[in-house]
């Protein structure tokens, strides 16, 4: 059995009234690349954020190496690289302040600091833009920025939400070919993605969500296997259309009763006097409704 | 590792404090510059724009009086010809005082009074126009009593002179009684001379008519013998008046010597004890005494004001969510939340006391360990504050809004606009500890008093007491809301 490195069990959360997860279980494992992958708004964000504790979930726990993460946060933190879709650094910080910054509040060891985000910067490929202001980069730039920041403390397990949102090809698959060298080094990758094919093309792994759970779950081949698809989209389709046949059904029950009672009363109409009829019916839903009040 | 991620975090907020410019301006320079304005304009006494209304009963020649001595002293005097008008001109800020002159008549048996219309909103200018105003008053009601005294003195004084002269009568008068005294006792030897007379005419030979002649010495003799006893009667009466005209001369002498031993001047019988209005400090100008307000206004607006802005902008930043996944507490942050405007408040004062003392020659580290603990408790007490409002309000409107609020609160419950003491008793007791309050007054006891550390305690006890409070509710705001975005 692969290692589990974080678990989600029966996790719910709701904002108000509005629920967004709804008793879900998850899996991550160690050194892979794991997908969560939903339409806007279906809650992904909302996974990752309970990961380091900044939502707390309402029902049900997560662990990380077997300990619950809220009784583990400052570790959690330390051992976690955290990336949002809209970044998270300061806009009127260099690209050098922003990693030596964090690096300090990471804790990176000032004789090595100066060394690592160099080495970062490198990493991302902003040696030239090391000493801009971050609001005046690029939006490619800006996510490399963030990605550096995350990773400026070498973390365990890195966390990415959305990290090839609103990039145009070229620069998705530089990012993309970024993500799996870190992968490479020993990383693990949670990532968050609207984009199937760019899960199929990174993932080790994934998750579908949808309507406040999560539908499908596994190693990619071996969901495309089950499900004898070619590729995820393809799956999600089919598990869309299962979902959206299953609804159909239901919806053309309803409507066959409701066809049937149609009929019934034409037939009845026919029969006898429509004022007649009508006091009929009146006086069986009085009486349906009494031996309801009754029950 | 705590403290390098406080002195990165206090790093990056001055980095990013930096960058803009204007707000350095703002925030370091515009301090000074309100110090060097008030340095200059509140280094003199000037009255010249003071302007006085007058309103006249009757006509008044020590109103009249009263009212040069105000032009002389630079004052701006207006004469009106109604109440009316006088009052009126004080809503219309035409004038800044109206003073009503009732019945300035010295002959005149009736009280004299006068009567200062004021604008109460304008307090302050109030007091400072009857407090220069008073003098002038005080001064002319001393002269017009002077007057009035010198004319008793000077009755005192005809008297005098008139006792003078009734002595010297007196004295004539003794003097003749001792002669009349003399002249009545020559009247006995006359008597003796009668008795001799008699005694040869005893011896003479022709008897008969001797004898008839004897008989009316005889009755002569008789009769002068009692005029005699009422001479001795008048001697003795006489001798009964003289002791009296000396009794009463003993009296006019000690009459007179008394009231030369009362010889004053008018001033000294109108004035017998002397009131001045002297300040507690000589040689101040009101910059003196504008300048701890000041400091402790600066201190209030700019310590919560910072603070909340501070985490405001570290609320609403982009990197919140990175600081928050980063393994530090909640009190790293906090603390650098404190540190940065703590610091730029010790760099704008270091700059106000630097100009004071080379622009005014103020020194305001008279007493180094006492001003610098006051400024660091005060300071400390505000920014606290600040942090608290910036965590417990959502939006930038109501976090600036409060932050005023809160700040114009402080200002209005002190000494700043109306004395403590015009507020009731249970708001006054609160009052005393309004940490602004606590503040100003332990900077004027410093600055102008000397005031030692032991005699702080006190304050910096409620000052202490209050960092610490809202220090406390700044974290437990921080941990109930940093989830709240």
């Amino acid at each position: 059995m692969e290692d589990c490195i974080l678990e989600f069990k029966k996790v719910s959360k709701s904002f108000g009234k509005n629920q967004v997860l709804d008793s879900i279980d998850l899996s991550i494992l160690k050194g892979k690349i794991t997908g969560i992958i939903g339409a806007s708004g279906e809650g992904k964000s909302t996974i990752l954020k309970i990961i380091v504790s900044f939502y707390k979930p309402e029902k049900g726990k997560v662990y990380y190496q077997g300990k619950e993460v809220l009784k583990i946060q400052q570790k959690v933190k330390k051992e976690f690289g955290f990336s949002i879709e809209e970044g998270s650094f300061y806009e009127d910080l260099t690209v050098v302040e922003n990693l030596t910054h964090f690096g300090k509040l990471y804790g990176v060891p000032i004789n090595k600091l100066n060394k690592r985000v160099k080495g970062m910067v490198y990493f991302v490929g902003l040696e030239k833009a090391a000493n801009i202001l971050a609001k005046n980069l690029s939006l490619g730039m800006k996510k490399r920025l963030d990605l550096a920041c995350s990773l400026i403390h070498k973390p365990s397990i890195l966390v990415l939400d959305e990290p090839t949102a609103d990039l145009d090809p070229l620069l998705r698959k530089q990012f993309l070919y970024l993500i799996k060298k870190i992968n490479a080094h020993g990383t693990t990758v949670i990532l968050t993605t609207q984009i199937m094919e760019e899960a199929e093309e990174i993932c080790d792994q994934v998750c579908i969500l949808y309507n406040e759970k999560i539908i499908v779950q596994g190693n990619i081949s071996e969901i495309k296997k089950k499900y004898n698809s070619n590729n995820l989209d393809q799956v999600f389709k089919k598990v869309f259309s299962n979902k959206r046949r299953k609804t159909y059904q239901e919806s053309k029950e309803k409507k066959s009763k409701f066809e049937e009672i149609k009929k019934e009363i034409k037939k009845e109409i026919k029969a006898e006097n429509p004022w007649d009829i009508l006091e009929k019916r009146i006086e069986k839903d009085n009486k349906e409704e009494k031996y309801k009040d009754d029950l | 590792m705590i403290f390098n991620s406080i002195f990165s975090l206090v790093e990056k907020d001055f980095r990013i404090f930096f960058r803009s410019k204007i707000a350095l301006f703002f925030v370091i320079f515009m301090p000074l510059l309100i110090i060097i304005l008030s340095g200059y304009g509140f280094g003199s006494n000037e009255t010249s724009k003071i302007k006085i209304g007058a309103y006249f009963q009757n006509n008044s020649e020590i109103g009249g009086k009263i009212l040069e001595d105000f032009e002389k002293n630079n004052f701006l005097v207006k004469n009106f010809d109604s109440l009316e008008e006088c009052i009126y001109s004080i809503k219309s800020s035409e004038v800044h005082v109206c003073l009503v002159f009732e019945s300035m008549n010295i002959s005149s048996s009736n009280s004299e009074e006068i009567i200062f219309y004021a604008d109460y909103s304008r307090v302050n200018l109030v007091y400072s126009l009857i407090y220069l105003i008073g003098k002038d008053i005080s001064l002319q009601s001393s002269e017009l009593g002077s007057y009035l005294v010198q004319e008793v003195l000077d009755d005192l004084s005809k008297t005098r002179i008139f006792i003078l002269k009734s002595e010297i009568n007196l004295k004539d008068i003794q003097s003749d009684l001792v002669n009349s005294e003399e002249i009545l006792l020559s009247f006995n030897n006359p008597i003796s001379d009668l008795d001799l007379v008699i005694n040869s005419l005893k011896s003479s030979s022709n008897i008969s008519s001797v004898e008839s002649e004897i008989l009316k010495l005889e009755l002569i003799k008789q009769s002068i013998k009692s005029n005699s006893q009422d001479i001795n009667e008048l001697i003795s009466f006489n001798q009964d008046s003289q002791l009296k005209v000396q009794e009463t001369l003993t009296d006019i002498n000690n009459l007179n010597s008394s009231l030369k031993s009362r010889n004053r001047t008018a001033d000294e019988i109108v004035s017998p004890l002397v009131f001045k209005i002297e300040p507690l400090l000589q040689n101040n100008s009101k910059r003196d005494f504008l300048f701890p307000i000041l400091f402790a206004l600066i201190s209030l607006f700019g310590g919560v004001l910072l603070s909340s802005s501070f985490v405001l902008k570290n609320k609403k930043t982009k990197a919140y969510f990175r600081n928050f996944v980063t393994p530090n507490k909640d009190i790293t942050f906090l603390l650098s939340n404190y540190l940065t405007p703590l610091i730029i408040l010790f760099f704008q004062f270091g700059l106000i006391f630097v100009g004071s003392y080379f622009l005014f020659g103020m020194n305001f580290f008279k007493s180094p360990l006492e001003m610098f603990l006051i400024l660091f408790f005060g300071w400390s007490v505000f920014i606290s504050l600040g942090i608290f409002l910036g965590y417990l309000f959502k939006s930038e409107e109501t976090i600036i809004l409060s932050s005023v609020l809160i700040s114009s609160f402080f200002m209005f419950f002190s000494n700043l606009i109306f004395p403590l003491e015009n507020v009731s008793e249970s708001l006054f007791r609160i009052a005393q500890y309004n940490p602004f309050v606590v503040f100003e007054t332990m900077i004027k006891k410093v600055y102008l008093f000397n005031f030692d550390l032991y005699s702080l305690l006190d304050g910096f006890l409620v000052l202490g007491i209050s960092f610490v409070v809202f220090f406390f509710l700044s974290w437990i705001m921080r941990k109930s809301t940093k989830r709240r975005l």
